[in-house]
């Protein structure tokens, strides 16, 4: 016991000594608290109501008052509803009774429940809603599509959008208020009751003027001209919020240099703003990647892009957006490319590509940042040129479905996923037949550079370009992040 | 011829005049003896004793001359003319009382005579002075008709002093005569003294000022408002120096003031004829023969120290304690600084004044820490946030609570209450059953209840009340509990007060082997228990280690009143171990500390933001929270160095630095356990268990190590003047009041800090519903970083009532190094659905789902603006309107809350419950009660007999009961019916260890135990000693070492 004191001493300086140093500065141990995933749970089935806005609004008025010009536009708008078979919580597969209806008008025709059906490129003048029902256990798996084809005159180009369900709010990053540009955001309220939305520019010297409140009539489409509210800014983001109901935006734009045409896009929202967003199928000319910061604080977002052969350069690697506003990089001719941005605010995200037509004319096409894939998505294919789908860089295998003009479904095909590159897939070899939509489902396949797995499906004919994106998962299918306690 | 003397008493009393005649007939047969008490000089002078003589002569009754005193006086009177006295050498045993004594100018008596001084001759050579003592004055008998007889008013230290003065006046001189000896009794000399400061009696002041009045002829005026003003003064002083004796004697001689003018007027005027007479207006011919202020000051302090001296002889005469052994041992005479202070005369220590004591500072220390974090509290309402959770409960929610092993969160759950909660009941008694004033009153007197309880505890290492002033602010400073005040974890509040009291109290019990000790050690046990639950595996090991090492079976009293008065939380301890590592009280998600920052005691990272946010406020902004968390180190830089110098210079027993380490280590080890495993979900977080039982040793350690160097930087003087141990444990106590405002300073800007709020968390139509006879609950949404979160809200939710450690322990699973959340139940699926559905845009009806879960009510949080869109544009639900809590909404169904009735067709309607009951109509075959609660413990019974459960239930995982045609009176149960009885004899027995832990009787006991011990040690240190001579014989050269 004679050295007791000496090695309580010792004791009571090297035990805290080594403890400190071991656990604090060399390896840390594993923190008790630590950050905790939410609650994903699987929503509450519910129909699945989308809006697709319509024809192109044009300057009418323009006509007669200048001697020179004649409207010899030739345009034409169609749109391909489809309803997809799917498992029921009682194990039963069916696909969801599908009726296509005016905004705020007779409904055109109503398809029951069936083992699949996919419409007609029913040439449309107006907006429509489509509904897909709902039973309790058994979700709507239905979409709709949009495309507007204009083949001279000032609107030349490829329009296509995957129609939009309401909501109450949402951000469209397109537009411009530029000169020669003529976008407009187009609102429809399927409601039975009046609604008011507050209107918002972001622009790339961050929000311009005050929000812009607009009433809209129940099952009513209203137009709002951004070239007056924003007018000189490059790139804009429109910012709707809607009190007491929902409705459903799109945002169409036209460009004019002079009396060329250069192209016209329609535009929805896509994923919602978060600290990651994906975009892919950039696949054209002069590919231009949007983002837009609705935070308080400036936001730094880092850029990665992923070839089809693996992680490539691109002229940009970071952009810096103000708060409130929109920036935008250009990324010079791309091939198959999925671009990643991270950043430290809630970003959000969109992309142009462009491609060249005949005489000077171009068209150009928008391309949303979407969300993760899940288990079973739906995605109706513009019936018009040529295109392929894309696939950000992941690991597993995603599975395609065709759905031909029956309305019956080909055996999954899956796809093998790159876990550095964009995976390019054409669904005309799922079938020798023609494929009208497609049934994707990610449930097997997981994110390698960012959460998730992303798809995207670019369109092309001779002078137009244009993308659509799957229909996000119906209510039943999709899941929702929430946090319990 | 011999010259004529007459012996002058002035008694009035036969019997000492008599006692003294028998004194003096021994020595001087032929002295008459005359009693001047109460006749005027007149009547005096017919005396013919008085009248026949030359010189008279004043003595006491107490007066004792020796045989050739009167000779040397007389001698001495006839040297010259102008000596008008002289007095004797007056001496009490063989120590001098007296020989000639002075005033101060402002009229304090001082004896140039110290206390206790052998006669030497030292005195012989002085002997002009400015008066003389009473007993054995002689003058020529012409005197008395010019000066007259001493004042009778005046008590015996002045009067001698008085009548020197009058001759003195008249410019006479006064000496001593040194040969001649004169001695006093023990009573007289006591009283003949310096004026002493403290004063020792009331006499002594009102003397004091009777002579300084007596003497204000020219000046009464000011003399008189002086004296108005100085006792004023000093009554307040010996208010504030706790002297209270002292001050209620200055104060009666304040009152008595105009009476002693009065009573001394005569002596005032005659003394005023003197001075017309000689001619002299002030005292300038007096002035050379006053005393020095200071050199009374030092008869002041050599008085006190010989009066403590007597007192401690007085105490060590009484019982000589072990402990005052060793201290003599410890400390030989000399060696100690305290020793140097004695003999230095220069007073380190003070007195025992208000602001002399480290609690007095500590107290407004304490106070003004409450208000600093606390301020807050105070407002209208009820107290919110934090881990403390509403207070808006009554006394009668919590007693329910306590008997029901049911608790009313979320959608129910079978967990008994937390010792926590009968704490609180138990505390809410004393304020009326009000949680909320109880709580406010608990958190504001924390600070205060913490340091005396600490500075009471460090009086069992450390005797100094400085050092234990010291260890008192460390433990106050600590962060975990400051952070504790502004968070209102009560539970760490509970263990910080009942620490240092169950030491005090464990200690009693190891030493005196009190029963009573044990218990109140056991009570306090539980009530650290109670707010730290890890607690009681740390005091079970304690408790068996006392047991195996033989120290009374009475230790088991430890651990009786937790078995008392939490055994149904016991018994759910064993199923759910977890739960000892959740702190009671709602769930914070702090996250964890590295072990760098647990080994100096904060129980997180330090947040700097406020710091910066305040710097930023004043204009210098751009300082990183990071670069100002850096500054943290430099504070407790001076405890570390403090503690290692203790470690390794001062040489503790080996016993206390033992404990001091192995507290400090297994504080460090547990609390690195702690904050390492998982213990709790939040909604965001995987929560580590909060280190308050490992802080709350590791504070005990380090807090006493420090405390002990701070004690040896006090008292080794040889060793430690090497280092700057004192200055350095002035750094640390510095450095403590930095670390309180470190802790202090983030509830400024934290989200967790308790609050005031006078409305509830739910709105009260809400409220009304869920305390209703429905039931019924309320889904409250709320967006954070975006993401949804959900709440479902019973009527106990949020309050200090809806928490269980339990039920937080069952949310985690698995073994400790991989511990995870639990997959949710399906219960909490249907609430994330109805969450999820209802922030959705256009998501269909929710009212089946709502329904199922009991949920009449949507409140969405007022700042999630869009969430407020997405639910106003849900379908079946009506928008009520904003209220204070936020949006409401109410769910559009014909039915309501949690009770329902099925109809076998589906459709649904409420069954309204009065307390335990539900009247059911009569109605179809097949209909079922559904009562939407998780809780797997509940029984309906209809007249007594059980009802059946249907074969397949509707919703899993609710309780549904198949209901007869004929409907009835239908009883809900919870739980066994021996559930509330059992726990009502739990707190019975608890009492009955109350009753134990009062001290009744307990002096006699420990008496006769510590005299039993004594003979004991005396045993063994025999039979030691006796061994030890054996083996001394045996190996001579072992014993040399």
């Amino acid at each position: 016991m004679k050295h007791m004191r000496s090695i309580v001493t010792f004791a009571a300086i090297a035990v805290p000594g080594v403890l400190v140093a071991t656990t604090s500065f060399l390896t840390p141990l594993t923190p008790g608290t630590l950050d905790r995933s939410p609650e994903q749970v699987r929503m509450p089935t519910a129909d699945t109501r989308v809006i697709c806005p319509g024809p192109l609004l044009t300057d009418d008025e323009a006509e007669g008052t200048d001697a020179e010009f004649v409207d010899d536009s030739n345009v034409s708008t169609r749109a391909v509803s489809a309803s997809a078979p799917i498992s029921a919580a009682d194990g039963s597969v069916s696909a969801a009774r599908l009726q296509v209806a005016d905004l705020g008008g007779s409904a055109n025709f109503d398809n029951p429940s069936s083992g699949g059906f996919v419409s007609g490129d029913d040439p449309i003048a107006q907006t429509k809603l489509i509904t897909g029902f709902a039973r309790p256990g058994a979700p709507a798996l239905t979409t709709g599509v949009q495309t507007v084809e204009g083949t001279s005159g000032d609107l030349t180009g490829l329009a296509t959008l995957t129609c939009e369900s309401a909501a109450s709010n949402f951000r469209i990053l397109a537009g411009s208020g530029a000169a020669g540009s003529n976008s407009q955001l187009l609102l429809s309220n399927p409601g039975d009751v009046p609604v008011q939305a507050e209107v918002t520019l972001m622009t790339p010297s961050g929000q311009r003027g005050e929000p812009t409140e607009v009433s809209i009539k129940a099952g009513k489409q209203r137009a709002i001209r951004l070239g007056g509210l924003a007018a000189g800014a490059e790139s804009l983001a429109v910012d709707v919020k809607v009190d007491g109901g929902v409705v459903a935006g799109s945002l169409q734009e036209t460009v004019l240099d002079g009396l060329t045409p250069k192209g016209i896009d329609l535009a929805t929202s896509g994923a919602d703003a978060a600290s990651q967003q994906v975009v892919t199928g950039l696949d054209g000319k002069d590919a231009r990647l949007r983002v837009a910061n609705p935070g308080n604080d400036l936001a730094e977002v880092s850029l990665k892009a992923y070839g089809p052969d693996g992680e490539i350069d691109i002229p940009r690697s970071s952009m810096t957006v103000v708060a409130h506003g929109v920036a935008e990089a250009e990324l010079g001719d791309l091939d198959a490319t999925s671009v990643v941005l991270d950043s430290d605010q809630s970003i959000q995200a969109s992309a142009f590509i462009g491609q060249d037509g005949e005489k000077g004319s171009a068209d150009f096409g928008s391309i949303n940042a979407t969300d993760t894939l899940a288990d079973s998505q739906i995605m109706a294919l513009p019936r018009t040129g040529t295109g392929k789908l894309y696939l950000s860089p992941g690991q597993g295998q995603v599975q395609v479905s065709g759905m031909l003009d029956d309305g019956s479904l080909t055996d999954p095909q899956p796809i093998d996923l790159n876990p550095t590159g964009t995976t390019e897939f054409s669904p005309a070899e799922v079938s020798p037949d023609a494929v009208r939509a497609i049934v994707i489902s990610g449930e097997n396949a997981s994110g390698s550079q960012a959460d998730g797995v992303h798809a995207s499906y670019v369109v092309t004919t001779d002078s137009g370009i244009s993308s659509v994106q799957p229909a996000p998962a119906p209510a039943g299918v999709a899941y929702r992040d929430i946090r319990l306690g | 011829m011999k010259p004529a003397v007459t012996v002058v008493v002035a008694t009035g009393d036969d019997d000492s005049r008599v006692e003294l005649e028998t004194a003096l007939s021994k020595i001087y047969p032929e002295i008459p003896i005359v009693d001047l008490g109460g006749l005027a000089v007149t009547e005096a002078l017919a005396l013919p004793e008085v009248a026949d003589s030359n010189h008279l002569w004043f003595l006491t009754p107490d007066s004792r001359p020796d045989s050739d005193c009167l000779d040397e006086l007389l001698d001495a009177i006839g040297a010259t003319e102008s000596i008008a006295a002289v007095g004797p050498k007056i001496m009490h045993a063989d120590h001098i009382v007296s020989a000639g004594v002075t005033t101060t100018s402002a009229g304090a008596r001082v004896n140039p005579v110290g206390v206790g001084e052998f006669d030497q001759g030292q005195r012989d050579g002085q002997s002009e002075t400015l008066g003389l003592d009473l007993p054995g004055i002689l003058i020529s008998t012409a005197e008395l008709e010019r000066i007259g007889a001493p004042s009778r008013v005046l008590g015996v230290a002045y009067r001698g002093l008085e009548y020197s003065r009058r001759l003195r006046d008249l410019g006479r001189r006064v000496v001593v005569a040194p040969g001649a000896r004169l001695t006093v009794s023990a009573r007289s000399a006591a009283q003949l003294g310096s004026s002493p400061l403290p004063p020792r009696s009331k006499s002594q002041i009102r003397t004091e000022q009777r002579y300084r009045l007596s003497l204000a002829s020219p000046g009464f005026g000011s003399i008189f408002c002086l004296l108005i003003l100085t006792q004023l003064k000093n009554t307040l002083a010996g208010l504030l120096s706790n002297n209270v004796r002292a001050a209620s004697w200055y104060f009666a001689a304040l009152l008595g003031l105009a009476s002693d003018a009065r009573i001394t007027s005569r002596l005032r005027r005659s003394n005023a004829r003197r001075s017309r007479l000689a001619k002299h207006a002030g005292d300038s011919h007096v002035a050379p023969l006053y005393a020095d202020p200071d050199e009374l000051a030092v008869q002041r302090r050599s008085m006190n120290s010989a009066e403590e001296a007597r007192q401690a002889q007085a105490d060590s005469a009484a019982g000589p304690g072990p402990e005052h052994i060793d201290e003599t041992e410890l400390n030989p005479v000399g060696d100690t600084e305290e020793a140097i202070d004695s003999f230095s005369r220069l007073e380190v220590t003070g007195g025992s004044g208000l602001f002399r004591s480290p609690l007095t500072y500590l107290l407004i220390g304490a106070v003004a820490l409450s208000g600093f974090v606390s301020f807050r509290l105070f407002g209208p309402g009820h107290l919110v946030g934090g881990a403390l959770g509403s207070t808006d409960v009554r006394l009668s929610d919590l007693v329910s609570r306590l008997l029901s092993p049911n608790l009313d969160v979320s959608t129910g759950a079978a967990v008994p209450a937390d010792p926590y909660q009968l704490v609180l009941a138990a505390l809410s008694l004393p304020f009326l059953g009000h949680v909320d004033i109880m709580v406010r009153t608990l958190i504001l007197f924390a600070p205060i209840l913490a340091v005396i309880a600490a500075y009471a505890a460090a009086s069992t290492i450390v005797k100094r009340k400085w050092v234990r002033g010291f260890a008192a602010l460390l433990w106050i400073a600590a962060p975990l509990f400051v952070t504790a005040l502004s968070d209102g974890r009560l539970g760490v509040i509970f263990a910080w007060i009942a620490a240092p009291l169950f030491v005090i109290a464990l200690r009693r019990s190891l030493r005196t082997g009190s029963i009573a000790a044990a218990a109140g050690a056991g009570l306090l046990l539980f009530l650290m228990i109670a707010g730290v639950p890890l607690m009681l595996p740390l005091g079970i090991i304690g408790t068996v280690v006392l047991l195996c090492t033989g120290r009374g079976l009475r230790h088991l009293w430890l651990l009786a009143p937790p078995l008392f008065l939490a055994w149904p939380w016991l018994v759910r301890l064993v199923t759910d171990p977890g739960a000892v590592f959740v702190i009671p009280g709602q769930t914070l998600a702090p996250p964890a500390p590295p072990t760098y920052l647990l080994a100096v005691g904060f129980p997180s990272p330090i947040d700097m933001t406020w710091l910066a946010d305040l710097l930023a406020a004043v204009g210098i902004s751009g300082v990183s929270p990071g670069m100002l968390q850096l500054w943290a180190p430099l504070l407790v830089l001076p405890m570390l160095i403090l503690a290692f110098l203790t470690l390794i210079e001062a040489h503790l027993k080996l016993s206390r630095l033992m404990w001091a380490v192995g507290l400090y280590l297994a504080g460090l080890l547990v609390a690195t356990i702690q904050v390492i495993i998982p213990a709790q979900t939040g909604p965001f977080h995987l929560i580590g268990s909060y280190p308050a039982a490992g802080l709350t040793l590791l504070s005990l350690g380090a807090i006493m190590l420090l405390t002990l160097g701070a004690q040896a930087s006090t008292t080794k003087s040889t060793n430690s003047r090497r280092l700057p141990m004192r200055g350095l444990s002035g750094l640390v106590a510095i450095a403590a009041v930095g670390l309180i405002i470190v802790s202090a300073g983030p509830s400024t800007t934290s989200a967790d800090s308790v609050t005031t709020q006078e409305h509830g968390t739910v709105p009260a139509l809400a409220a009304d519903r869920a305390t209703g006879d429905t039931q019924s609950r309320t889904l409250h949404l709320d967006v954070v970083d975006g993401e949804v979160h959900a709440r479902l809200i019973s009527s106990a939710d949020g309050t200090v009532i809806g928490t269980s450690t339990i039920q937080a322990a069952e949310a985690v699973g698995g073994w400790p190094w991989e511990r995870r959340p639990q997959p949710i139940s399906a219960d909490q699926t249907l609430i994330a659905q109805a969450a999820a559905a209802l922030s959705t845009d256009d998501a269909g009806d929710v009212r089946s789902i709502l329904g199922q879960l009991g949920v009449d009510f949507v409140l969405v949080d007022s700042s999630a603006k869009n969430l407020t869109n997405s639910v106003a544009a849900a379908d079946g639900v009506v928008q009520v309107g904003p209220t204070e809590s936020g949006g409401l909404w109410q769910v559009d169904t014909p039915y309501s809350g949690r009770f329902l009735v099925r109809e076998p067709d589906g459709t649904m309607s409420t069954a309204p419950m009065h307390g335990a009951t539900a009247e059911v109509a009569p109605g179809d075959d097949g209909r079922t009660l559904i009562v939407s609660d998780s809780a797997d413990n509940i029984t309906a019974s209809v007249d007594g007999k059980d009802l059946p459960k249907p074969k397949k239930s509707t919703i899993s995982w609710a309780s549904e009961f198949s209901l007869p045609a004929a409907g009835g009176e239908v009883e809900l149960s919870y739980g066994s019916a021996l559930y509330a009885p059992g726990v009502i004899v739990g707190w019975i027995l608890g009492l009955l260890t109350i009753i134990v832990a009062i001290p009744f009787g307990s002096q006699r006991q420990t008496q006769a135990w510590s005299r039993t011990t004594r003979a004991k040690a005396g045993r063994t240190t025999r039979a030691n000693s006796g061994r030890k001579a054996e083996s001394a014989s045996e190996h001579p050269v072992e014993a040399k070492s």
